[in-house]
Formats: structure tokens, sequence, C-alpha cells
């Protein structure tokens, strides 16, 4: 590798991997890669639902019971960066470099040494964070959205580890970012029209132009954090000039457009499962694009509706407010072509179809949450309140989660090549979904009640539907383990599936002979093929 | 171009190695700034990790450029891979420019009592809002920084205009270099590749001198708000000129080795294009600090 | 007048932006665009310093320096 003519005697394609633990390490391949990624952000997920548990624990009944305040609030800090950062994002992008190539006819990445990178920096800055609880002072304790100052003032030692931690992730999913826009720009099959592109490809590259303008103003919030913290600097600090509403400016300009990083795929992944089992061509699809594209912009612009309570002025507060409710629009957009490609469909109901399903009901249920959530006098109300957990948790459980889920069982038999259990699956589909209802569903009330987030005692009248969120998230937790079960039997003893699984999906992932080869294509689709397997046709 | 294939890489171990090297150095930095004894060491050795990764990777990369492996739908990923990587880099400014602009503008004139704060003053007895700031709302911070205020403002007619003098003369002086190189002329260009890298070299020099100016008269990160943006903004921007002359010198380095032609040189034209963002950063920088 | 050197910041920021493209579309007409946008760049730079600098010592604009700010 290190002298040209090594690289340069062996043929480009036409060979396999290699063999041992280093082909893991070394490896420039999309489909490995995309493996490393789902498999560590499947672990990270685990991890992150174990700090879940804990703190239902400790709120299945009011009074202390299990752990200290302070760790309490480790737990709650650490479940929601954990999840965001180490499971929800890194699984999407292992999604994307799995399918992208394939989908759009492409032999790999078009930057697939930067594309081994772009992983292998992801389970140091793991490392990292987790590391923290092991520290002096233990874990960091603000919240996942670390403000100021409890993030500088008041915080432990060990948010200086979560600090590079952050700018580890970040500089992970710029370049991930980075090189999903260049592989669908350069190395789509050159028959291959923008309009032709899969809505999972679409979402995707919409969302990698949302990484790479939230993730560095990310990484300079970060960097202020630090300065002030160690060098005396007053970014976030009033008593040098500084505003620690600032920090919410900042964070919320970065972190808006990432919850719609963490949603766009999904809404990709939904618009591939719903046209299959609805043996349906999509309804709509130009409109798709155009929406997402349109919840994009908009979301560079509605950041402050975080912080309805920080005393902005009148005229700010009622720009977001209107600003916000804009959203709703191409989102409403969305679930109406949903359920208009069901409309007359000939539908079967297989897991990923359940799986889709139920995303479109429960994420609009969150979606709804959220308008509410989006009216700035309301919102005096529902401001960190249980109410807000229960909105974030249906978007992003039954939102993001869901789409992940799905997209799982609907290219599982691409990626394995063997079919997974359907009954098992269907049975772990039911239990997940009626339990993470049961558990988030009595939060709205709790919420609306006026008990407050990040706090691990209540008062006694939130006590029965804390009993009942708390019985639900074991269930829900549990249900995790049988979903491990599903997929490694799959991966072991599933039956031989077809190439085409699905008898009415469409898409260039589905030509390929099965299981996939460890190079996608050779030789570029023609226009017929990428026409005959088009969503819009 | 499909009877070209595209070029995928077998296996590397430059990824991990930069993984090892930038954990090493940022653990490093974390526990020096906690006072661990060996923090300094560990930060040195990640930082020599990243640099022979750095090496390593780009010198396969460009190895294989010239070996003439890549085809021009590789080349095409490049310069898509460069331009989001340059997006991104302006957005890592636009934050703390943002900072900036927000604390003149909204943050600072609220201390002082403007739009609804009128109870500010109550809190912060005697402050006056104006932009510089040279006093600050409170003598010590919530860290337990004592803020050094007072400090007497760098001079704008001095080193900062002169440093804004050299570095559009070396954005000059690139434009001839990227000229020359269009025309093929060689020894022109050497030259005027060399005329770029001294002023970015002088640049850096006279930028050290003026941070030496700023903190004798009292202006250190711990001054308030001006400060920690003078620093942080000018900070950032001379590490990014830094890496723009190591660049600008590899790039000179691969002029003399003959790497370029008058249709393939995308290397250059990355790296120039860099040393441009990086010197329309301080215009916006001369403008926003020492300016308006 | 802090508007006009602001447009004109603005007007350079876009001969960059235009430069990338250049760099992105690549071959001979990506490599002019680029090469023109960059000296149309860095022509307007000069000149917007050269005018600070004039703005600046016939009093339109004062700078944010000591030298001119009244004495504490």
């Amino acid at each position: 590798m290190s002298s040209t003519t090594a690289a340069a005697a062996h043929d480009d394609h036409h060979h396999g991997p290699e063999k041992g633990l280093l082909r893991w390490v070394k490896t420039t391949n999309h489909k490995d890669i995309g493996t490393l990624y789902l498999w560590f952000s499947f672990a990270m997920l685990l991890v992150g639902g174990a700090f879940a548990m804990g703190i239902r624990s400790e709120l299945l009944q009011p009074g202390l019971q299990l752990f200290e305040p302070q760790f309490y609030n480790q737990l709650t800090t650490m479940h929601g960066l954990i999840m965001v950062f180490g499971a929800i994002m890194p699984a999407f992008v292992g999604l994307a470099n799995w399918l992208i190539p394939m989908m759009v006819g492409a032999p790999d990445m078009a930057l697939p040494r930067m594309n081994n990178w772009s992983f292998w920096i992801l389970p140091f800055a793991g490392t990292i964070l987790l590391s923290t609880f092991f520290m002096e002072g233990g874990a960091p304790a603000f919240g996942w959205t670390f403000y100021a100052p409890l993030s500088t003032t008041f915080a432990p030692d060990s948010t200086d580890f979560f600090i590079f931690a952050i700018h580890l992730l970040g500089f992970s999913s710029i370049m991930g970012a980075i090189n999903i826009i260049a592989t669908v720009l350069n190395m789509r099959a050159p028959e291959m029209r923008l309009m032709d592109m899969p809505l999972f490809v679409w979402t995707w590259l919409i969302t990698s132009f949302l990484l790479i303008g939230a993730m560095p103003v990310l990484a300079g919030a970060v960097t202020m954090m630090l300065t002030d913290r160690n060098f005396g600097t007053a970014f976030f600090d009033a008593a040098g000039g500084g505003d620690p509403v600032m920090f919410q400016h900042i964070f919320w300009f970065f972190g808006h457009p990432e919850v719609y990083i963490m949603i766009l795929p999904a809404f990709g992944i939904i618009s591939h499962i719903i046209p299959t089992f609805s043996r349906k061509p999509l309804f709509g699809y130009s409109s798709m694009v155009y929406a997402t594209a349109s919840i994009a912009f908009l979301s560079y612009i509605v950041w402050a509706h975080h912080m309805f309570l920080t005393g902005m002025p009148v005229a700010g507060e009622l720009y977001f407010m209107y600003a916000t409710m804009l959203i709703a629009v191409p989102t409403g957009v969305k679930v109406f072509n949903w359920v208009a490609t069901m409309w007359k469909g000939s539908m079967t109901f297989e897991t990923p179809m359940l799986w889709a399903l139920s995303f479109v009901f429960l994420f609009t249920i969150g979606g709804f949450s959220g308008l509410m959530l989006g009216i700035a006098p309301a919102d005096i109300q529902y401001h960190d309140t249980y109410f807000v957990v229960a909105h974030f948790h249906y978007v992003l459980v039954t939102g993001a989660l869901w789409g992940i889920i799905a997209a799982v069982f609907y290219w599982l038999p691409r990626w394995t090549g063997r079919m997974y259990n359907e009954r098992l699956a269907k049975i772990h589909f039911w239990i997940a979904m009626i339990s993470v209802n049961v558990t988030f569903f009595p939060q709205h009330f709790i919420g609306l009640a006026g008990m407050p987030r990040r706090i691990p005692d209540y008062a006694l009248q939130f006590a029965d539907f804390n009993f009942i969120s708390s019985i639900g998230s074991f269930a829900f937790g549990l249900s995790f383990l049988l979903f491990t079960y599903i997929i490694v039997d799959c991966i072991r003893n599933g039956k031989l599936a077809e190439a085409r699984p699905w008898e009415s999906a469409k898409g260039l992932e589905w030509t390929l002979p099965s299981p996939a080869p460890y190079h996608s294509f050779d030789e570029p689709p023609t226009r017929a093929e990428i026409l005959a397997e088009s969503q819009h046709s | 171009m499909s009877n070209e294939k595209y070029y995928v890489p077998h296996g590397t171990y430059w990824p991990i190695i930069g993984s090892i090297g930038i954990s090493t150095l940022f653990i490093g930095f974390a526990n020096q700034m906690h006072d661990v004894s060996w923090g300094w060491p560990v930060m040195v050795l990640g930082f020599a990790i990243i640099a022979f990764m750095m090496f390593g990777w780009l010198g396969t990369v460009v190895a294989e450029s010239v070996g003439g492996m890549y085809n021009s739908q590789v080349d095409k990923s490049f310069r898509w891979g460069m331009s989001w990587f340059i997006f991104s880099e302006v957005m890592f400014f636009a934050a703390f420019f943002g900072a900036l602009l927000y604390a003149r503008v909204l943050s600072v004139p609220w201390l002082g009592g403007e739009y609804n704060n009128i109870y500010t003053p109550e809190l912060w007895e005697g402050f006056k809002s104006t932009w510089p700031l040279l006093s600050t709302p409170g003598e010590i911070g919530q860290n337990g920084t004592t803020f050094s205020t007072n400090f007497k403002l760098v001079d704008t007619w001095g080193l900062p205009a002169l440093n804004t003098g050299l570095l559009l003369t070396s954005g000059v002086t690139l434009t001839y270099a990227h000229h020359a190189l269009r025309a093929g002329h060689r020894n022109a260009l050497m030259a005027w590749m060399i005329a770029t890298i001294a002023l970015g070299v002088v640049f850096l020099g006279f930028q050290i001198t003026e941070y030496g100016h700023a903190y004798h008269d009292g202006l250190k990160l711990t001054s308030g708000i001006y400060g920690s943006t003078f620093y942080l903004l000018t900070g950032f921007h001379g590490f990014h000129v830094t890496i723009g002359v190591i660049m600008l010198t590899v790039i000179l380095y691969r002029i003399q080795k003959g790497h370029f032609n008058l249709e393939n040189h995308f290397a250059f034209e990355g790296v120039a294009w860099y040393w441009h963002f990086v010197d329309v950063v301080w215009l916006g920088l001369f403008i926003f600090v020492y300016w308006i | 007048m802090s508007l006009f050197v602001i447009v004109i910041l603005a007007l350079i920021f876009g001969f960059l932006g235009s430069a990338v493209i250049g760099l992105l579309r690549g071959g001979k007409e990506g490599s002019d665009r680029m090469f023109k946008a960059l000296r149309m760049r860095i022509i307007l730079s000069v000149l917007l310093f050269a005018f600070l600098l004039f703005a600046g010592y016939v009093g339109w604009i004062e700078p944010n320096g000591f030298n001119l700010l009244p004495t504490q």
C-alpha cells in the first residue's frame, strides 16, 4: 500500500475480502464499512438503552430509589449523547454506506479511504465519551444540550474529554457527509438523472448538506466552551460581556438541523417500504423531493423555538413561532403522500411494512406535539416538562429508530442473503410497538400536569403514570434482546433469500445477485434498467 | 468512461493511524489543561502521529495520482470533497463571526440596559455598553477568572493594516502564480509561489509580534468578550494560515518535481482556493474587528 | 458607509463561491472560471482595502483602534 507499484500490480476489482480481523481495520469497501457502522450503532443503542433502563428504574417510584441525583443527571446526559451521536446518526450513515452505492449503480463510495476514517474515528470518540464515567467527578451531568453555564462553570473536569469526543464525532459526520455527496453526485450511473434517484438517496443527499452546515457550528460551540472553561474567555459569561443565551443560539443553530439530520433519512426509508408493500408506485415522487428540500431549508431558520423562555424579544418569538409552523406544510405533504400511496393499494403486512405503518402514525403524533410546543405562548406551560420528553421520543424513537429498524428488516435479505424469521419478527414488532406507547404516551399527561424533566424525584401525583411508563420501558428494553436474537438467527440459520425477496420491490439494489457481491456495479446500469427500477414510473 | 475502472484502493492503515493520532493529541491536551505532567509529551506524540499519517496518506495519494491510476471521475470526487470541506470551514468561522456579531449587536447593548433590560444596570453597577468593550460588567468571571480590563486596543493603522497589506499582496502573487501555471511559465510560477509563501511566513511573524504587543498592553484572552472574540478569530485564522503555508510549500515541492501540467493541476487549484479563502477571512476580520 | 463595505465584502465572498463552482466543474472551462473569479476577488479586495485606508484617513469611517478613540 505504501508503494504505488504494489497497488498498481493488482486489479481494482474482482476479488473478495481479506481474511481475519485486519480486514475490518483496513477495509475500504462500502459494504464492510456499512456493516461496521451498523454494528457499532447497535452496540451504542444497547449502551444508551441500558442508561435509559437506569433512568426509568429510578423513576419507577417517587423519592430517591437507586441513584444519587448527580449520577442520575449523568445517566440522562449520556443517554441522550450516546443515542444521538452514537446510535441514530451512525446507523443512518451505515445504511447509507450499504445502500447508496447500490442504489445509484456505483462500484463503491467515492472516497473509500476517507470512508474508512469516518468510521474508525467513532470507536475512539465513543470510548473517550464513555470513559468520562470513570473520571473524578463523574461524567458530564448537564443534559445532552450542555447549556452554559452548567457546562462551563458547574461541570466536572471530564467535560473537557466530552468536548473532544464531540469534536471527533463531528469530524466523522462531516467526512461521512462529504463522501455521500461525492458519491451521489459523481458516482451515479451516467444514465441516472437526479429526478430518477430513489428517495433514500435524495433524503441522504439533503441530510449531508445539513450535516456539513451544522456540525462545524457545533465544533465552534464546544471550542468556545473549552476556552471558557480553561483559558478564561467570556463567550458565555455575562460578567465578561458575553451571554449564556448566546450558547443556546449557537447550539440550536446546530441542534435544529441536527434533529432533521436524524429524521430525513428515515423519511426516505419509509418512502421505499410503503410503495413496495402497497404494490403501487410512490405517490407524488417529485413533491417528496421538494418537501424534503423545504424541510431542510426551514430547519436552518427556526432554531430559537427551543428558547422561547430565554427572554427573547417578542418580535423574535413571533418570527420563530411562525417559521416553525411552516415546517408542518412540507411534513404534511409527506404524510399525505404516504397515505395516498397506500390508497387502493394491494397491501400486505410483512414486518418492514408494520414498522413503516406505525412510523407514519406515531411520527405524526410526535409531529403534532411538536406543533403544540412551537406555539410560543403555550410553550410557557410545556417548556422543560415531560411533554417535551414525550414529544422528542415520539419523533426520535418511533420516528428515527423506527425508520432504522424498518430498513434493517427490509434490506436484511439484501445484506445477508438470508431471510429473517417472519413470525418472531412480527411478535417483536408488536411487543415494541405496544411497549413504546406505554412508555411514552403517559409522559404527555405528566408533562402537561407539570412534571419537570431531568429531575430524579417527583411529586406524588405523578406516581401512577411514572410507574406505567417505567413498566412499558422495561418491556421495550427487553424487546431488543428478541431483536438481537432475530438478527443473529437470520445471519446464521436464515433461509436463503431470493435476489428480490419482496415481490414488488423496486430499486437497483435488488437487481444484484443474492447475497450482494463484494463490489457492487462493475458496469453502470443502463437507462432502461434505471427507468424500470425508478420510484416514479 | 465506463471502460475506465474507478480506482478503489484495497485496504489502508492510514485512517486508523490518524484516529490514534488525533485521540492521543486530544487526550494529551485535556490532561495538560488539568495540569497532568504527561499532558505535553502525549500531545506532542499525537501531533507526530498525525504528521506521520498526513505525510504517508497524502504521499500515497500523490504517488497514485502521478502513477496515472486516477481517471477523470476520481479527480471529480476529489473536487467535490474539497469543495464541501471548504464549506465546512466557512461554517466553522461563521460560528465565531456569529458570536462576535451577537455580542456587539445584542448581548453587550442588552447588558448596558437596552431594549427591555432596565434592571440589568442594577446588576452591573456603573457598566456602560461600548464597543470595543474596554471594561467588563463584572471584575471576576463565573469560572473565577479575573478579567484583564482597561487594556489598550491594537492600533488599526499599525500592524493590522500592514498585515492586511501583506496578506492581500500574497493573494496577488498567488494569482500571478496561477496565471503562470496556466500559461506554462514554470520559472515564473516557482518565483511567484516562493513570494507567496514568504509573504505568508512574514504575516505569521507579524501576527505573533502583534499578539506580543497586545498581550503586553493588557489585551488577553481574559479581557472579556472583546479579548475572547479577538483571540479566537485571529487565532483560528492564524492556524489556517499556517496550514496554508504548509500546503503551499508542498505544492511548491510538487511543482519542482513536475507533477502538474496545463490541464491537470487540481491540487494547486484546491490549495490556491484555500489560500484565497484564508485571505478573505482575514479581510472580514480586519473589517469587523478593527473597523466597523 | 459600513453598509457599503459589507456589500463589497459580500461580493468578494460571491466571487470566492463562484471560484468553488469552477473548481468543482474542472476541465478547461472550470479552470478558466475559477481563475477569473479569483482574480476578480483579489482585485476587489485590494480596492476595498485601499478604500478603507482612505476612508479612515479622511474620517468617513472610524476604526476601532485606540488612537482615534477619545481618551478614557
